[in-house]
């Protein structure tokens, strides 16, 4: 079995999903290679060809297409050989990014001895996995409608391959009077930021001296930003439908700052450590896909629906994207490149900025400002955000290095109207270790009382970890009882909240 | 540089002599017929083929200004594309099949270069036409008895399987579809398929059509599809609903345009989810001519079974041609109408579906509700109406809907009304002593004596092992014997002789059972909803009609897989355990690989990432 000099295990990912999601995880593959572990890449061959283009240093590995008219003979071989492959000895750990069911029958076939991310398909109940290692919550947190509440970051799933020590990742310093990158929109209109927005963008960064913007997107967006383009003759490029991939690496590598929806360049721009601002409306959320590395702000749409279904949402006005107003991303952007304080979010806006040493987790602040719960639904929202975050990643376990947002709890504001809830929550954990032997349909029915639970109760029952339930809910139990102690003893009154210290 | 527009085929004078020796060679055949009625109809996929004049001074053709053959020498090209062929190594003595005729300087060249077979794939006449204009096909003694002409892709499913295939390029640039389907039928005879589609069927909302679909459904699943079953059938109150709210009948339609709309709708989501090879669709079901068109375009093709009696239904004149095959329970002039309309139909009556009506023990209770000395089930159709109430001296009890209470037949019926199950309906016909089973009329007072097809009741009261007497249909003799001490049914033609059979029957209990026992035989052999389905699908097959992903979604014989496992020793080992079922599917060879954590074989791991990489359900 191949290791590396240091001892590291030996890693294949496997990425079947959009090119944009492979450039999500090349953080992953990034730690993956810094442990020092052979690496490969399983992926279909346009990716394996962006993989190729931004040099990224892994065995690149392509699945075989398939083909209606090749039959058993043609098609046997060629899937025998990647079997062949998969199975030479040479991996000791793979990671699955996405729940489809090819991606899992791939792990299967791999036999590679540790899995990490969708090993298994949820729902399936054959067998008992090792550990719950797989995003289940994270995936029926998204399905069921509680996503405001989820702070399990995609990345979350790679704790584990933190290097030992301190990671340093500072963004380089950019020169003011450079380029900015402008990416016109994600893969559907629900993340696509309306002319408006872009013209009330340019403009101001224009009005503060930004030197040239340079315009990505999709080859059907090339209208749009020949129209940008003539509005703003002489300072803004077109070069949307225009680029390949290493062509937008060289832009995105030389600009000193990227502006874009929850999509490709921007996980990219990050990845190359450049400064970037996130759009986050409609389906996407920063809690889950924000960027990684560098330094990294997110403009986030404040709407009670978000973050939504998108395209499966059903919604036709797409207001958030209404809300995403030019001229504070301008602000913003103007604050990041002078290094100046950034603005404050507004009633309509959040502005969120990623946490440096870190790890490039999920540490999010609030415009400089301490991680805080105000009273209200959003409050409501926050609070039980940390508290899941904190039970699950002790759940996931991992390295063993702090959780920056647990550690940030330390400072929370707690309203004296969150004691009701995790009253309610934790009545409902009592209820559901109580029923851990009654039907599955009187569980289900329980935890429909409280929805808040879906996410544990898929993970522990419907998932195939239920020798796991007892210890889960007695976590989870400690994690509700410590909060409401020290609400209890230290009951300093703030603004109609209370001071968790 | 050549204009194609100056060098017109008269001016290069097709030969009228050569056309006709070619024509006798192929003698009398569809090809001939077609070219020969200049049906041109299914070359809609490309340009108007021109010939031109090659600098040799040999015909060439071009379509859409793309030259098929050299324009220089398309003689030398001809000779040049069969080297190449023929590098390939020998071919094999069974023949090639060639794709692409064009003029056929390459066939005329690999004729002469060659002893074996060439069967030509054209689907283009007018190219057809044109070649058989300028070139000889039977001028050469040895080309003479080996070349073949096939213009419908369904042809190249009688090909012999070891036959070596080659492509005439030019050929395909301009009829990319055409060659594909051509292609893909001919890799799935290499293959050795045995085709199990993935079928999704649609029945009605509601009506006489819904046991139908799901007898359908049952006989295609026991014939060895995969099958998918659209339920419309919790539809109904809303449909009926629509009937209820208004009285006006524009606003009635608008609200029927609405349901109609939705209906497309749901029915479209669920064949994007099962991605079927194959979507039957019953009569009456909820598919408008929009979404049949939308599937077409999609490439999704369906099969229509319309139950209905085509001169009370019309709707079938807009439904037929937007479907890949039509299937009716008439023929003539059904069937000519059909053709009129340039849809091919075919003729598949009605069935009876064994799970459901088979003989059955009964309750006292059942017997007593269900069971009578004559009895009748089926709608309140105006011929029965008026006929029925003729027998009710006889000791008569009717079942069924839309029968009118207020006259004399409201005694007869234990159950007004009711719509009855086809479970129910099975333990009517085992009850009853003497069935009726009169075909349904609008315009006739009793027996209609040009009745034609036959319903599903006659049928499924013969499947029940039940007693019928019938009216007679035109149909009906090539379906059961009607004459004879062997006959099969007992036919009327009128009240009286009606009456008579029942009474005559009613006295002979040995004769009626052994007539029932012939009956419920013939049907078991011949008209359950298995036989018709599996005629009906291999009968698409043999048209050409093939599963979306036809290597990886069908059935391979184990014998065939071993053979080309060939020295794996593990894949042989691997698939020895499925030669009891003689054949196997995706499905099957991933069916014990569970989901789980044990660790599976590498031919284990490669049938299950082909099955999940092919598409499979």
């Amino acid at each position: 079995m191949e290791r590396s000099s240091g001892g590291s295990p030996s890693t294949l990912l496997i990425q079947r999903a959009r090119p944009g999601d492979f450039l999500e995880s090349l953080p992953l593959l990034d730690r993956a290679a810094s442990s020092g572990g052979p690496l490969g890449l399983l992926c279909s061959p346009e990716i394996a060809s962006w993989a190729r283009a931004l040099e990224i240093k892994a065995r690149v590995l392509t699945l075989p297409g398939v083909h209606p008219e090749e039959g058993f003979s043609g098609g046997y071989p060629k899937w025998r050989a990647l079997v062949g492959e998969l199975r030479d000895g040479h991996w000791e750990r793979v990671v699955h990014l996405n729940h489809d069911r090819g991606g899992v029958a791939l792990v299967r076939a791999s036999a590679i001895p540790v899995g990490y991310g969708f090993t298994r398909m949820a729902g399936e109940t054959e067998g008992e996995p090792d550990s719950p290692l797989g995003w289940p919550a994270y995936l029926v947190s998204s399905a069921r409608g509680l996503r405001r509440k989820n702070r399990i970051h995609l990345s979350d799933i790679w704790r584990e391959f933190l290097p030992e020590g301190p990671v340093t990742e500072s963004s380089s310093p950019r020169a003011f009077g450079g380029s900015v990158v402008l990416v016109l929109s994600g893969r559907s209109l629900y993340r696509q930021p309306t002319f408006e927005t872009l013209e009330a963008l340019i403009r101001g960064l224009r009005k503060n001296g930004v030197g040239e913007v340079i315009l990505l997107g999709r080859p059907d967006e090339a209208a749009l930003g020949e129209s940008l383009s003539r509005l703003f003759l002489g300072s803004v490029r077109n070069l949307a439908g225009k680029t390949s991939i290493a062509d937008l690496d060289a832009l995105v590598r030389d600009a000193c700052l990227v502006i874009s929806p929850d999509t490709a360049p921007l996980h990219l721009a990050s990845f190359r450590r450049i400064p970037t601002i996130g759009l986050f409306f409609g389906g996407a959320s920063p809690h889950e896909t924000g960027a990684r590395y560098g330094r990294r702000i997110s403009i986030v749409s404040r709407m009670a629906c978000h973050p939504c279904g998108a395209e499966g949402s059903g919604c036709q006005t797409i207001a958030c994207r209404d809300l995403m107003d030019g001229s504070m991303i301008a602000e913003v952007a103007v604050s990041v490149m002078s290094g100046g304080p950034l603005p404050s979010s507004t009633p309509s806006l959040w502005v969120y900025e990623g946490g440096e040493s870190d790890g490039g987790f999920n540490r999010l602040i609030l415009s400089g400002e301490p991680l805080r719960v105000s009273s209200g639904s959003e409050g409501e929202e926050e609070l039980l955000g940390i508290l899941f975050r904190r039970f699950f990643l002790r759940l996931l376990g991992g390295t063993g290095q702090p959780d920056p947002v647990a550690q940030a709890l330390s400072g929370v504001v707690l309203p004296v109207e969150s004691l009701p809830v995790l009253e309610h929550l934790e009545t409902g954990v009592r209820l559901m270790a109580a029923l851990a032997t009654s039907s599955l349909t009187r569980r289900i029915a329980a935890v429909n009382e409280f929805p808040v639970l879906w996410p544990l109760a898929h993970h522990l029952w419907l998932d195939g970890s239920g020798s796991m339930a007892k210890d889960a809910f007695s976590e989870l139990t400690g994690e509700i009882q410590e909060l409401r102690d020290t609400v209890r003893k230290r009951p300093v009154k703030t603004e109609g909240g209370v001071h968790v210290g | 540089m050549w204009d194609s527009s100056k060098s017109r085929l008269d001016e290069i004078s097709a030969d009228a002599d050569i056309l006709r020796g070619n024509l006798r060679m192929l003698g009398p055949c569809a090809l001939s017929n077609r070219i020969l009625a200049r049906q041109d109809e299914a070359c809609g996929e490309t340009d108007e083929p021109r010939v031109v004049k090659a600098k040799n001074g040999k015909p060439s053709m071009t379509v859409g200004g793309i030259s098929v053959h050299s324009l220089y020498d398309p003689e030398k090209e001809g000779r040049e594309w069969v080297r190449e062929a023929l590098s390939g190594g020998d071919l094999p003595k069974e023949g090639v099949l060639v794709l692409g005729l064009g003029m056929g300087y390459h066939v005329a060249a690999l004729l002469s270069a060659t002893s074996v077979p060439v069967f030509v794939f054209e689907p283009d006449i007018r190219r057809i036409r044109l070649s058989f204009s300028f070139i000889s096909w039977d001028q050469e003694e040895r080309w003479r008895g080996r070349i073949h002409f096939l213009s419908e892709t369904g042809e190249i499913a009688r090909l012999d399987r070891q036959i070596r295939l080659l492509v005439h390029a030019p050929s395909e640039r301009s009829q990319k579809r055409a060659f594909s389907d051509a292609k893909k039928l001919f890799r799935s005879i290499q293959e050795d398929m045995i085709s199990s589609l993935r079928i999704l069927v649609v029945p009605p909302v509601t009506g006489g059509s819904y046991p139908v679909a799901v007898g359908a459904a049952h006989g295609l699943k026991a014939a060895g599809h995969r099958v998918s079953f659209f339920d419309a059938s919790p539809f109904e109150g809303a449909l009926l609903a629509i009937g209820q709210t208004t009285s006006l009948d524009l606003h009635k339609r608008q609200l029927q345009g609405i349901f109609s709309g939705f209906m497309d709708e749901m029915v479209m989501a669920r064949v994007l989810a099962v991605k079927p090879d194959l979507v039957v669709a019953l009569a009456q079901a909820p598919m408008s001519p929009a979404l049949l068109s939308r599937l077409r375009d999609m490439g999704y093709p369906v099969a229509y079974w319309f139950v209905e009696d085509f001169r009370l239904t019309t709707y079938w004149e807009r439904v037929a041609p937007l479907v890949h095959d039509f299937a009716v329970i008439q023929k003539e002039p059904f069937l000519s109408l059909l053709a009129r309309s340039g849809v091919r139909g075919t003729y598949l009556p009605a069935a009876a579906d064994p799970s459901v009506f088979a003989p059955r023990e009964l309750s006292p209770e059942d017997r007593k509700l269900y069971g009578a000395p004559v009895g009748f089930m089926g709608a309140g159709y105006h011929n029965r109406q008026r006929f029925l109430p003729h027998l009710a001296d006889l000791g008569l009890k009717v079942f069924g809907t839309e029968w009118n209470l207020s006259d004399a037949l409201a005694a007869a019926m234990p159950l007004p009304n009711r719509r009855m199950t086809p479970d129910e309906c099975a333990r009517i016909f085992c009850a009853t002593t003497v069935n009726v089973n009169l075909h349904s009329s609008v315009y006739h007072n009793g027996v209609n004596p040009d009745g034609d097809f036959v319903n599903p009741r006659t049928f499924e009261i013969a499947s029940c092992g039940g007693y019928q007497v019938v009216d007679r249909r035109s149909l009906m003799e090539e379906l059961f014997q009607t004459e004879g001490p062997d006959a099969e049914l007992c036919f009327f033609d009128s009240e009286t002789s009606c009456r008579r059979e029942i009474r005559r029957a009613t006295g002979d209990p040995e004769g009626r059972r052994a007539m029932a026992d012939r009956a419920r035989k013939r049907v078991l052999a011949c008209h359950t909803y298995q036989v018709r389905m599996e005629e009906w699908v291999s009968g698409m097959l043999e048209r050409g009609l093939r599963p979306a992903s036809p290597a990886l979604t069908g059935r391979w014989p184990v014998e065939g897989l071993l053979k080309s496992a060939g020295e794996d020793r593990g894949l042989s080992d691997f698939l020895k355990r499925f030669r009891p079922m003689g054949s196997v599917g995706l499905d099957d060879l991933v069916g014990q690989t569970l989901p789980g954590k044990d660790e599976i074989s590498p031919e284990e791991a490669t049938f299950l990432l082909m099955k999940e990489f092919s598409g499979g359900p």
